[in-house]
């Protein structure tokens, strides 16, 4: 038995037609846009390495790392070719693998296709390329840096991109969001860290044995603000979306109200945003949409501050 | 690697961008019509297995690749019936326990099924009688810009090649890489054991697939490579292919209407 990426597949027949339509026409506008900006950078090398990168994922896929039980998990790649090529360049290798998978292996379904690309290869290559893009201002030197910058992005490259089909299933009506979303979530919350230890240990091979492959990436080109902030977009609004539409209490505490030891809970020393609810907001809906955005904010604050911290002290030094 | 099956027959002598319009009017057909329309999943399942046996296809291996691919779905569905409120109820019991198992939920996922069945056993005819190349070139016609399709040719002719690669690279894992008595004992160690190496191979591989690029490269320059991407004429379509494409649409039509009127 697999712990396989196939869970994220999505077949013919599971999305409604609007919604096919819908990620397709989404998916083909950003695949027209990484197209522009390949053909604005006039870097004709780059064609033979997309195929090629392409291939040796496609290929990386076929390896299977035992896990326990007779369970076995696979790399997905949408961060391992983002960090390796750019953002733009891994939404065109991303769509070749997921287009080839679907067409000739019947991996996901042709009207799903769309969708699929969507998750894959857009929201994983967005959200891995903004977690790499922040942690690199955070964690720059080290001799596991790069690593863990990679398993932190492959861990919410998938975890991000499962929430979304999860969302998609349930919009479709296939299956309710309060069973599709903690069931596709924790799945691939386990999948992530296998997804992200995969890219620690590339990430660490290739840093020592071709290290240039890493900074030819990483140095010397800015930032694209635009990929950046859509990461940052979709992860924040998919991580909000979708415990408001699970509306069924946490896995845990629903098992201890069935069993009857929630009263035995002794609760937090203090609480600062309570079940990631606003006190003061009456609807429950909206505080913890507000919840969500202050944990965000103070979670960007952090960063903020180390960030700026260590810029200053290596300018004092 | 892909399923293709030289033969000959009816589904392999019909134009590439012909079946591409049937595999997508199957699948709106599908798709759209209501999902416990029975008669229509029958009609089109016979329609497909005629269509398989008319091309004297090995429809056990036909068979044999649809259900392989249901699996994973059907573990994604799986729990929909005994999670789901939905009353009427099956109950199977078994001394103080009992399982309660929702009726019509336990239909709908049967329909669900039937449906992404049906898609995935068109899109099998459709490769097992279509080279993968062919496959590809033809997505020209429907204006998948060249590059996109230059991607997926280079992809398609180095995956032999890197599948191989990863091949010889689990069996050299197997015969060579023996794990330390700590590594054999602990479980977590074990498995990170395994991820370590696994995710070693494949930074070897990607390592591999840049210095592959870089020669292939080379060798596009020598043979005349200036960045503009060029493709081959894709021939137009003759009056024949127009005509099937014609039927294909008024046949997916009348599949539609007629579910809506069954359902009525």
């Amino acid at each position: 038995m697999f712990i396989k990426q196939q869970l994220m597949h999505i077949p013919d027949g599971f999305l409604s037609l609007i919604l096919s339509l819908i990620l397709w026409v989404i998916s083909i506008i950003t695949i027209f846009i990484a197209i522009r900006h390949y053909t604005k950078e006039k870097n004709n090398q780059k064609l033979p390495l997309m195929g090629v990168l392409a291939a040796a994922i496609f290929a990386g896929q076929m390896l299977n790392f035992n896990v326990v039980g007779g369970t076995s998990g696979h790399l997905l790649g949408a961060a391992l070719a983002t960090i390796l090529v750019g953002p733009w360049e891994a939404v065109l290798v991303m769509t070749s693998v997921v287009s080839v998978q679907a067409i000739i292996f019947q991996d996901g379904g042709l009207l799903a296709l769309g969708a699929n690309i969507f998750n894959m290869a857009v929201i994983g290559v967005a959200v891995s390329y903004a977690v790499y893009t922040i942690l690199n201002k955070v964690i720059k030197k080290g001799k596991w840096a790069v690593g863990i910058k990679g398993f932190i992005a492959g861990w919410c490259s998938i975890f991000i991109a499962a929430l979304a089909a999860a969302l998609e299933l349930a919009i479709s009506g296939t299956s309710p969001a309060n069973i599709a979303i903690p069931a596709m979530g924790s799945i691939h919350a386990l999948i992530g860290i296998g997804e992200g230890l995969i890219t620690f240990a590339a990430l660490l091979f290739i840093s020592t044995s071709k290290k240039e492959m890493l900074d030819e990436t990483s140095k010397g080109k800015p930032v694209d603000k635009s990929v950046l902030v859509g990461g940052v977009i979709i992860a924040l609004v998919l991580a909000i979306l979708s415990p408001l539409a699970s509306s069924n209490p946490d896995g845990l505490e629903k098992v201890a109200e069935d069993l009857g030891f929630i009263s035995l809970d002794s609760g937090p020393l203090y609480e600062i945003i309570p079940d990631y609810t606003f006190p003061g907001i009456h609807d429950e809906r909206l505080a913890t949409i507000v919840a969500g955005v202050i944990g965000v904010i103070l979670i960007a604050t952090v960063t903020f501050i180390t960030t700026n911290r260590k810029k200053n002290s290596t300018q004092e030094k | 690697m892909s399923l293709y099956i030289k033969s000959s027959g009816f589904l392999y002598s019909l134009d590439t961008r012909v079946k591409w319009v049937a595999v997508v009017v199957i699948a709106c057909i599908v798709l759209s019509i209501p999902i416990f329309t029975w008669a229509i999943y029958i009609l089109l399942f016979s329609i497909l297995f005629s269509l398989a046996i008319a091309t004297q296809l090995p429809v056990k291996k036909v068979f044999h690749r649809t259900f392989l691919i249901e699996v994973p779905i059907l573990l994604v569905l799986l729990p929909l019936p005994f999670v789901e409120k939905t009353p009427p109820y099956f109950f199977i019991s078994w001394a103080d326990w009992y399982i309660r198992i929702s009726q019509p939920e336990l239909l709908r996922i049967l329909a669900l099924m039937l449906r992404s069945w049906l898609v995935i056993f068109t899109m099998v005819l459709f490769t097992m009688t279509t080279t993968a190349d062919k496959i590809f070139s033809s997505l020209i016609a429907f204006k998948v810009p060249a590059i996109l399709i230059n991607i997926i040719q280079l992809m398609w002719r180095y995956l032999a090649l890197f599948s191989e690669l990863a091949r010889s690279m689990s069996a050299a894992r197997v015969l060579r890489s023996v794990p330390s008595e700590k590594h054999l004992r602990n479980r977590f160690s074990r498995v990170g054991y395994n991820i370590k190496y696994t995710g070693s191979m494949i930074g070897s591989m990607l390592v591999r697939a840049f210095e592959r690029s870089e020669r292939i490269y080379q060798a596009m320059i020598l043979r005349g490579f200036d960045g503009n991407i060029r493709t081959i004429q894709y021939p137009t379509m003759q009056a024949t292919q127009f005509m099937q494409i014609g039927f294909l649409l008024i046949f997916g039509l009348c599949f539609i209407i007629g579910a809506y009127g069954i359902n009525r």
